[in-house]
């Protein structure tokens, strides 16, 4: 692939994230040893990313971008932690650190709201907690859990109140009422949802990526089931993240090495938003990547630049091709 | 499998004694400055520290890079060779001849379909990787060095005698990768490329200008005088040595002198060396050979004629090595190998690949002298010229340790078919057994799972073993992991041991009192008796906490419905809470007595769904037909006869017992009169509405045991 770059992190990489400026990314470390979080400049004149800082943090289960100075991370045995990217991105500092926010809960999942400086976090076994990072990590909010809750693989704010929890099915929970307000079919029996994203534009309309390898495009507004479900992967979908500036296209990176670019609008209609609604000859299909070990976490620059962290330990910045004509 | 692998150890033990060889002998004369720095450079780790061979095991952190690296170009090369033993296989069929002996071969699938060209490509990228991990400790070699120094300047001891330690280890490590990186090259060039024409040189040329560096060229050109520089002659004649015609004529000409006539026989010199043909795989020896004689009289024919060239004496002394003066090679040489290799430069141009091993023992004695004290270097290096792969294996194995180095190195020569694909005497190939050994290392740092994985995969007779094993002991917290874990399990054809993960997931669960997350894991685990006891505390505690419309995840079971009647029986009873919650009385009456008479209600739940069937009984219209009320007749029947039942549940039977026959009556005046005369002959009036009689035959609900003649009412 033309322009493919790669970096040797250092243990299993699973998450990663770009710094909203583009330039510095983060990247963490899951079922390694030592489990680091790691920033990374990336100028674009610079052949490959060079290591800025890092530090130890558990086996990551999420990380999010909190704003320009801050990234937060997940661990599995349920700390949560506030990094600072101190003196012009030049060190990673803890600045906060809760133990065992899920009492006893092992961590799976985490969301930075969109507007304000609040994280929804989930533990393995259900249930969604709302944390104030102004507040001093104060917990604002609890909704679910307990005995019978469902499981959470992902989170994923939806405006500025809501938030929508996949796992084995989607359940959208209302922050000013804890409780859930919808509850959409799941994928099927026996699946579950790794992961889902919101559209940039269109709220109302989610991509999930599950065990059975489906990509399935569900829209708010009529509960349900999916309005469209396309086979994707060979094998779980672990990461799934919608181009910023192309909202018809969309990546999404699998248990099978994999990484494939969807772009929705393949004619380049410009009379209809033709992602929702399943019309394979609208529907290009790219493959971007193909590692020998699974790629678990995808994100997106603002200037589009692809990044991909994989369990072989490298991060993978593969040149995109151009879009079908 | 344990008498095998006592077996290979055997096999291997021979080796142990390299260990205890006494350190290189420093054999040259004293030579200056420079010469000794040469000598230093030349010298390849011989006996690093046992603490060196130790940490090449275990696997520390910094060879992350390394583990990773050669994992990607291994699974590449087993990609090609199936994709090439396929097409073979398929050309093969096309041809009506049998399958090729790759796909057969116990060796592995594909071993021996590649081209040698492939497979030398794919050592190339490991001698890379080796390369870069040397880089990667030298640059923390100059880091630690740092840390020393600032130690020390601030009189820090500990930290000082800490950063010395690791200094020392970083040092050793270099050593030891170093001499990885030369014997892998030898090995490649005479086993993995191990050129069809049978000539050595050019590739053992590039061998040794890769790995044995000429120290002080930058120094000598740097100087503002160059011919003034003590060590001129001295570079020159170890660039002359190792054929590296270009630089010595470049650092020849970059010299000025007021001597008109040294310049002159410097530029003579310079023309000779320019004009010298190097061996190069391009062109054949019937070509190289005439114009290296061509060439080497002319030089002779020069020397004879020039008495300025015989009384300068560095001159003198670079035309004799050109003229392959054995004094002279062997002054100028500060191995035995570099003897070697210069002896096919300017004595023998022609030697092929299977006369190296009789041109050894003469170099190392003109090097060494009679009584060699070989280093375990040079015993690994003359094992690979004697063209002794068990041999150079063995000693590998005791000199770098069995496991990285060994497992890829075995496994490209497998490919060209340098050794045995078959099973030797101790079940495995030699391929399998170190691939074994690597896998069953990296299992040791638990976080390599998958590379050990991938190892195994590739092991055929004993692979699937070693899998079942790994999988078995990995750890798996969460459930992304479990993923991983059952992927890998299933792409490998291990149905059972994945059953047998997400039983132990579904239990991790339980014990953390997640229940739905546990039941759905027991049910990916198909495993109906679990499955029935997590319903059932389900059941209880949502029938406590009110909580069954939560219960989202029944939604969506579908056909695992039917793996367990307890789940069947809580999917049915939320359905029924749903139903009458949202006030459509009339279908949950009709599910309530299907689910009653069904015989899948826990019996400590019977009375209750009964009683809760009670208000639905006493409204205003009949919900309950008639049939459907003889239904949970014979339930209330069945429950109150039950002698475990509290002495509470007679008034509840009685109470319920009123509303049924209130009920009744109702439903029986609803009941339509039949007109369909079969009808009516075809049934008969049950004796008691708890008998249990086959259903009819046209009997519309058949779900129910008890059969209701619906004409009953007007016989009587």
């Amino acid at each position: 692939m033309e322009g493919e770059r790669w970096k040797f992190v250092g243990g299993k990489v699973g998450n990663v994230v770009w710094l909203p400026h583009g330039r510095h990314f983060v990247t963490a470390a899951w079922d390694s040893r030592p489990n680091m979080v790691s920033l990374w400049c990336d100028e674009p004149e610079a052949v490959d990313p060079v290591a800025v800082a890092s530090v130890a943090a558990g086996s990551t289960a999420d990380m999010v971008v909190v704003d320009d100075g801050h990234v937060a991370v997940l661990s599995e045995a349920g700390t949560l932690s506030l990094l600072e990217l101190e003196a012009g991105y030049a060190d990673l500092v803890p600045v906060m650190v809760i133990d065992d926010v899920h009492s006893g809960g092992a961590g799976a999942a985490l969301a930075a709201a969109p507007s304000a400086p609040l994280a929804a976090t989930s533990p393995e076994e259900g249930g969604v907690l709302v944390v104030d990072w102004a507040a001093g990590g104060q917990v604002v909010a609890a909704m679910g859990g307990g005995p019978l809750a469902s499981p959470v693989s992902d989170l994923a704010w939806v405006g500025a109140s809501q938030i929508v929890a996949v796992g084995m099915h989607l359940e959208v929970w209302d922050t000013r009422s804890a409780s859930a307000a919808m509850v959409l079919k799941d994928a099927g029996p026996g699946t579950v949802v790794h992961t889902v994203a919101v559209h940039p534009n269109q709220p109302d309309f989610l991509a999930t990526g599950g065990s059975d390898g489906m990509l399935s495009v569900w829209d708010l507004r009529s509960a349900g089931s999916a309005v469209t479900k396309i086979h994707a992967h060979s094998s779980d979908v672990w990461d799934i993240e919608f181009s910023p500036h192309a909202p018809d296209t969309v990546f999404s990176c699998a248990d099978d090495g994999t990484v494939l670019r969807w772009n929705f609008n393949a004619n380049k209609d410009r009379n209809r938003s033709t992602f929702a609604f399943r019309d394979d000859s609208n529907i290009a299909i790219d493959q971007i990547l193909d590692s020998m070990l699974p790629v678990n976490s995808l994100a997106l620059s603002a200037s589009d630049t692809l990044l991909c962290g994989a369990d072989n330990g490298f991060v993978l910045l593969p040149g995109l091709p151009a879009a079908d004509e | 499998m344990f008498l095998a692998w006592r077996a290979c150890w055997i096999f291997l033990a021979t080796a142990t004694n390299l260990r205890s060889l006494p350190p290189p002998r420093n054999a040259r004369p004293p030579p200056p400055a420079l010469r000794a720095a040469a000598a230093t450079a030349a010298h390849h780790p011989a006996s690093a520290s046992p603490l060196a061979l130790y940490a090449w095991d275990a696997f520390p952190a910094w060879t992350d890079p390394l583990l990773a690296e050669s994992h990607g170009i291994f699974v590449a090369l087993q990609h090609a060779a199936a994709a090439a033993a396929a097409a073979a296989a398929e050309d093969d069929t096309g041809a009506g001849v049998a399958p090729s002996l790759g796909e057969t071969a116990p060796g592995g699938r594909g071993v021996g379909a590649l081209s040698r060209a492939r497979v030398v490509d794919a050592s190339r990228h490991y001698r890379a990787t080796i390369h870069a991990q040397i880089l990667a400790l030298k640059d923390r070699e100059a880091r630690l060095a740092e840390a020393l120094a600032v130690a020390d300047a601030d009189g820090d001891t500990s930290a000082a005698a800490v950063a010395e330690q690791e200094l020392a280890d970083a040092a050793d490590q270099s050593l030891l990768y170093e001499s990885a990186e030369l014997i892998w090259h030898l090995v490649e060039v005479f086993f993995i490329a191990a050129p069809s024409s049978g000539l050595i040189a050019p590739l053992l040329l590039d061998w040794l200008q890769l790995h044995v560096p000429v120290d002080g060229v930058l120094d000598v050109a740097s100087a503002p005088a160059p011919l003034a520089h003590p060590d001129f002659w001295f570079v020159i004649q170890r660039l002359v040595l190792q054929g590296r015609m270009d630089t010595a004529r470049e650092l020849i000409g970059s010299v000025t002198s007021q001597d008109m006539a040294e310049l002159d026989l410097l530029s003579v010199t310079a023309e000779a060396l320019g004009s010298m043909p190097l061996p190069s795989p391009a062109s054949p020896l019937t070509e190289y050979l005439p114009a290296w004689k061509a060439w080497h009289d002319s030089v002779a024919a020069m020397v004879a004629s020039s008495p300025d060239v015989q009384s300068h004496p560095e001159l003198s002394n670079i035309f004799a090595l050109l003229l392959g003066s054995e004094t002279a090679l062997v002054n100028a040489a500060t191995s035995w190998y570099e003897l070697l290799v210069a002896r096919m430069l300017f004595v023998d141009p022609a030697v092929k690949i299977h006369d190296v091993k009789s041109h050894t023992a003469p170099a190392i004695a003109a090097v060494e002298g009679d009584d060699p004290a070989l280093r375990s270097v040079d015993l690994v290096l003359l094992a690979v010229m004697n063209r002794d792969i068990h041999t150079t294996l063995r000693y590998c194995v005791a000199l770098i340790g069995s496991h990285w180095f060994v497992a890829h190195l075995t496994d490209l020569l497998a490919h060209v078919g340098a050794i045995e694909s078959f099973a030797l005497g101790f079940g495995t190939s030699l391929r399998e057994f170190f691939l074994l050994e690597y896998g069953l290392k990296l299992m040791s740092s638990r976080h390599h799972w998958q590379l050990a994985a991938t190892y195994f995969s590739h092991a055929p007779s004993l692979g699937a073993a070693h899998m079942a094993a790994l999988l078995e002991t990995t750890p798996h917290p969460t459930a992304a992991k479990t993923r991983k874990l059952i992927n890998t399990a299933l792409f490998h054809g291990l149905p059972r041991l994945a059953t047998s993960i997400r039983a132990v997931r579904a239990r991790a669960y339980l014990d953390a009192n997640a229940l739905v997350p546990a039941l759905s894991w027991y049910l990916a685990a198909r495993s109906p008796t679990a499955v029935s006891a997590v319903a059932d505390r389900i059941i209880d505690l949502a029938i406590a906490t009110d909580a069954l419309p939560d219960l989202h995840m029944l939604d969506a079971l579908g056909p695992d419905l039917v793996v367990s009647e307890r789940l069947a029986f809580l999917a049915k009873y939320r359905e029924f809470d749903v139903l009458s919650r949202a006030g459509d009385l009339a279908t949950a009456a009709t599910l309530l007595a299907k689910l009653l008479a069904s015989h899948i209600v826990p019996r400590r739940l019977v009375l209750p769904l009964l009683r809760q069937a009670v208000p639905l009984l006493e409204a205003p219209d009949a919900l309950f037909s008639a049939q459907e009320t003889y239904a949970l007749m014979a339930v209330l029947a069945d429950v109150s006869h039950d002698h475990r039942s509290p002495p509470t549940a007679r008034v509840d039977a009685q109470l319920i017992s009123l509303a049924l026959s209130r009920n009744l009556a109702r439903a029986l005046l609803d009941t339509p009169i039949p007109t369909k005369p079969h009808l009516a002959a075809s049934s008969a009036p049950p004796s008691h509405p708890a008998s249990h009689k086959p259903p009819a035959p046209n009997a519309s609900s058949s779900v129910f045991n008890v059969t209701i003649s619906a004409d009953r009412f007007h016989r009587v």
